[in-house]
């Protein structure tokens, strides 16, 4: 039976893989936090995946991971023939098949084109289980480098009117785009006392704006926070509600059924977890 | 005598006279013959008789109503009371016909789609925030409406703006705009619809809309 299950995996990754774009209009909604998380926990799960950073000038996803000391090439490098594409692809050594094709951080969005981004994420997907595309803040070439290979969407946002509304821009871009691509929403900082209330949106305000399905929901945390500042994905931390969010999205994209997250829930501040914290124990 | 050949039929009924005027004579022809026809029928009873002219196939563009117009304002007895006719230009026929096109649009109107069209429409799905719909004629959201709609573009003050949820960013209609004076956003209403009352753009429940307003969404109901 064993022999049967290893058989079908290796079946399984001569198939072509995902192409996900994580995109949001808006800046600074958690894009590339959220292409980190999700490929580090699709990695945890035993998934080989590449990151694709196309945020070319102002690339962030190698230091969120912890790979910015470690990129040489980069994408645009590619593109113009300096190096082979697997040359370019940086290996981050935490997991089994997690790679990296860095941005180039001394060139702009118009160095390569959608055509030529769409190549490689062909000839990366023949490779990889999934894909991951970060994608850049905005509607103009950058974002139209970023969506040229993918087959499906990760729309970023918070719970601001001004994030939805870019958000909404961005699906009716996608869905009268030439591949007609129907995204899936991801509401990162949730705040659940504000939207208790009503200083933001709440989720059901989102959802009937947005009318597209919910892929989950990460609470505001600063742990996120303080792992992008050490160059480790908040995923990684098994104790975290955030990192929780980003586990449960991922087993989403591969196909489990996952209740959400209640986002009323406190931590645990009871008299037991103080004792504990005071013996040391957690 | 020779019998004067005529160029105007005149007929009796109950709000006044009904002039005919022959659809293939010349307008000069046909305005000498009035002249003269109006002189034998003047008569001294004080009250001016209402006369409606009936052009037929005739084309009249405004200087030959003017000419009608003055010759029967030279006659005490007789008062112009409006005319008719079965012709159009190109331009009016078009303009009367994009008024009278029924648009739909499928989905949702999401930001920063722009909708402009000649004529009414109905949007099968939600108006976003962002999104603009604008509309010579009427506008009719099956969902929710929260983006930013204008309708009767153009001048038209009988248009009106329906919803599910009617919650607009800015709306508008003919030339009239909405302005809160406390700059409060507008209230979601459920069922509801705009139009131009004494006040501007007033809102209502569907239930409630006047009933002069009512006629809009027949004659609309009818285009579909």
């Amino acid at each position: 039976m064993e022999q049967v299950k290893e058989q079908v995996h290796k079946d399984a990754k001569t198939h072509v893989g995902r192409a996900i774009v994580v995109t949001s209009g808006k800046g600074g909604v958690g894009k590339t936090t959220t292409t980190a998380n999700i490929g580090t926990a699709l990695a945890l799960m035993g998934n080989s995946v590449c990151l694709v950073d196309t945020d070319i000038g102002l690339r962030n996803l190698d230091i969120v991971l912890g790979l910015d000391n470690r990129s040489i090439y980069n994408i645009v490098d590619v593109v113009t023939g300096q190096c082979k594409l697997h040359q370019a692809l940086v290996r981050d050594k935490r997991f089994e098949e997690m790679y990296l094709l860095p941005a180039a951080q001394s060139k702009d969005k118009s160095s390569v084109t959608p055509e030529q981004v769409k190549g490689i994420i062909d000839s990366l997907k023949l490779e990889y289980d999934f894909v991951l595309i970060d994608c850049p803040a905005g509607i103009e070439q950058g974002f139209m480098n970023a969506i040229a290979g993918a087959d499906e969407a990760i729309i970023v946002t918070t719970p601001e009117k001004a994030a939805v509304q870019d958000a909404d821009r961005i699906i009716g871009m996608l869905e009268r785009s030439e591949r007609q691509i129907v995204p899936k929403l991801v509401v990162n900082r949730v705040r659940s006392h504000m939207m208790a209330a009503g200083d933001m949106l709440d989720i059901d305000e989102i959802m009937r704006i947005l009318s597209i399905d919910l892929l989950g929901l990460i609470v505001d945390d600063e742990e996120v926070i303080a792992a992008s500042h050490r160059g480790v994905p908040v995923t990684m931390n098994p104790d975290n509600r955030a990192g929780l969010g980003y586990r449960n999205i991922t087993r989403r994209i591969l196909g489990e059924s996952v209740p959400l997250l209640d986002i009323m829930e406190q931590p645990q501040k009871g008299f037991f977890v103080k004792l504990k914290k005071m013996l040391g124990m957690k | 005598m020779i019998e004067r050949k005529r160029y105007v039929t005149m007929k009796g009924h109950r709000g006044g006279l009904a002039v005919y005027v022959n659809e293939r004579c010349s307008v000069d022809e046909f305005l000498d013959d009035l002249e003269l026809t109006l002189a034998d029928k003047s008569v001294e009873n004080g009250r001016a008789v209402p006369i409606t002219f009936f052009f037929g196939r005739r084309y009249v563009d405004e200087g030959v109503v003017t000419a009608v117009e003055s010759i029967v304002a030279r006659h005490d007895s007789f008062s112009f009371n409006g005319y008719d006719s079965e012709c159009l230009t190109k331009d009016e026929a078009k303009a009367l016909y994009g008024e009278r096109t029924f648009h739909y649009f499928g989905g949702t109107a999401r930001s920063g789609h722009v909708v402009d069209v000649e004529g009414s429409i109905v949007v099968i799905g939600d108006i976003n925030p962002g999104a603009v719909v604008h509309a010579t004629g009427s506008i009719y959201c099956l969902g929710a409406l929260r983006g930013t709609v204008h309708a009767g573009k153009g001048g038209n003050e009988q248009a009106v703006i329906a919803a599910s949820i009617l919650q607009p960013k800015w709306i508008s209609i003919s030339d009239f705009v909405h302005e809160d004076p406390d700059d409060a956003p507008i209230k979601a209403l459920e069922m509801g619809c705009a139009f131009v009352g004494e006040t501007g753009v007033e809102f209502s429940r569907l239930q409630t809309v006047p009933l002069a307003r009512m006629d809009q969404f027949a004659i609309d109901s009818e285009r579909g």
